[in-house]
């Protein structure tokens, strides 16, 4: 057999005689067996060999088998295929062994050890991310539950200052209570759900309504509206404060006698978040301007701290519109 | 346990009820109140805040045992009653010994608003829950609501 035709393999290829000697090799296979005295050393056991020759059973065709190869005085086993190529008159056998193939396993198995040890790290850090964010769960709830209950302090030192002032001093603790009302209304949204960074427009809004409605004139009512838009958390404090002082104002102004219609919306418009206090009341021109802290300076001041535009439409009763980006920008 | 209110309504020709506005109901005598919360300065103003209110407070619990103890003794007609308490027992147990041994309902005051609470508390068939913070005018309206929508 031709040399050119054994190397049409690329894996050693040895043609090895019914005793197990090697006969002729292809170049895969000399350098397999570390050169020509290899090949010349190499023996094929008699065992291996009569086991495959038994399994071909004189056909031709090829088998898979594994066999221990004499080379250089060192046994090693090795897998291959077997051919009988030649029965008289000698037996030729062509044995290719399957090296590369098997040094393709190895490295499979190499890569799905690696992938195994990947897959438990990846696990273990899993589960400890999970450990994790269990505990930073039970961390915000402890938190949230403790702020609640400062709050609540806070709201009793209140009630008793309020307890041993004036009667006539009410109506400014009334004012600063609507304020921590909306305070903690914001505060409440916030910490609804566990995504800290955005408040849902609707349950805001309906807290604010809630908080309010208690404490208007009887003859006045309240509707509030909102969508599913989000405000974004830097904006809901600013914002309830704002929500707070207009609806306050509303009713001041906008509800004569105690009596009135007064409507709240929070909706997204195009990249805006728009919000609506109006009143059915004889329109009121924003002429007292109060301090910084009260009023309209404050209702100013809080549009500009979420970057709103304030308009006043006067018609049929008092319409504030405050736009504002949904977008919070960098500060 | 009897609680007594009137059912009378307004008279015709009266302005229009906001129908947020709870009616207070006028009561043959006040509630008998326990109030259970263990921040003293918080039970305090919800004390003074439940008397303003017309309400009669019998007395303040700071753990579980003792808001039975004080139902046994002296059986308020219903518990305002916070969830942490000092000791080892919680108000959600307290709730559910009282109810099942007086039959005495509370209303839970609290910081939580954990919805595994509620389905812990279901066995005390509570009145009501309110959350923390809540100003005193919120919550003396929103316990007449919750008193009110019991009849």
């Amino acid at each position: 057999m031709t040399p050119a035709l054994l190397n049409l393999t690329r894996s050693p290829l040895l043609l090895v005689d019914g005793r197990g000697a090697v006969q002729e090799a292809n170049d895969a296979a000399r350098r397999f067996m570390g050169g020509e005295s290899g090949v010349r050393s190499g023996l094929v056991q008699d065992a291996a060999l009569a086991e495959l020759l038994k399994r071909t059973g004189g056909g031709s065709n090829t088998l898979p088998g594994r066999v221990a190869i004499l080379i250089d005085g060192r046994v090693s086993t090795h897998t291959c295929r077997a051919t009988l190529i030649q029965r008289s008159p000698d037996i030729l056998i062509a044995l290719e062994i399957i090296e590369a193939g098997a040094n393709r396993f190895s490295e499979l198995n190499r890569k799905i050890a690696e992938l195994n040890a990947e897959v438990d790290a990846r696990r273990s850090t899993q589960s400890r991310a999970e450990e994790t964010a269990a505990t930073n769960l039970l961390l915000f709830r402890e938190l949230q539950h403790r702020v609640k209950n400062q709050l609540q302090m806070v709201l009793a030192i209140f009630s008793a200052a309020r307890r041993d002032a004036e009667p006539a001093q009410g109506a400014i603790f009334d004012k600063v209570e609507g304020k921590l009302s909306a305070i903690f209304e914001a505060q409440k949204a916030t910490f609804y759900d566990s995504d800290m960074g955005q408040v849902a427009s609707r349950r805001l809004v309906e807290g604010l309504a809630e908080s309010m409605r208690p404490i208007l004139p009887s003859g006045v009512s309240l509707q509030q509206e909102a969508d599913d838009s989000l405000v974004h958390q830097d904006h809901a404090y600013a914002l309830a404060l704002l929500i707070n002082e207009l609806l306050t104002n509303a009713v001041k102004y906008g509800c004569p006698g105690g009596r009135g219609e007064v409507s709240l919306s929070l909706k997204a418009e195009g990249s805006d978040l728009v919000l609506r206090v109006s009143d059915d009341g004889p329109g009121f021109s924003p002429v007292a301007v109060g301090s910084r802290s009260s009023g309209l300076g404050l209702v100013r001041g809080l549009c500009r701290q979420i970057g709103g535009r304030m308009d006043i439409l006067s018609r049929s009763g008092t319409c504030v519109q405050v736009c504002f980006p949904r977008e919070v920008g960098p500060q | 346990m009897t609680i007594f209110m009137s059912t009378e309504r307004p008279p015709s020709g009266s302005p229009p009820i906001n129908p947020d506005e709870p009616v207070r109901p006028a009561r043959e005598r006040p509630l008998d109140v326990l109030v259970v919360e263990d921040n003293w300065l918080v039970a305090l103003e919800t004390e003074s805040s439940l008397q303003d209110a017309g309400y009669n407070v019998l007395n303040i619990a700071v753990s579980a045992e003792e808001a039975v103890e004080m139902c046994r003794e002296q059986r308020p007609d219903f518990i305002l009653m916070d969830i942490r308490l000092a000791g080892e027992r919680d108000g959600i147990d307290a709730a559910i010994e009282a109810r099942q041994r007086f039959d005495i309902p509370a209303i839970f005051l609290s910081a939580h608003d954990d919805p595994t609470l509620s389905r812990r508390a279901e066995p005390a068939r509570p009145l009501g829950w309110l959350t923390k913070p809540i100003t005193p005018d919120q919550l003396s309206r929103r316990l007449d609501r919750l008193l009110a929508s019991r009849n």
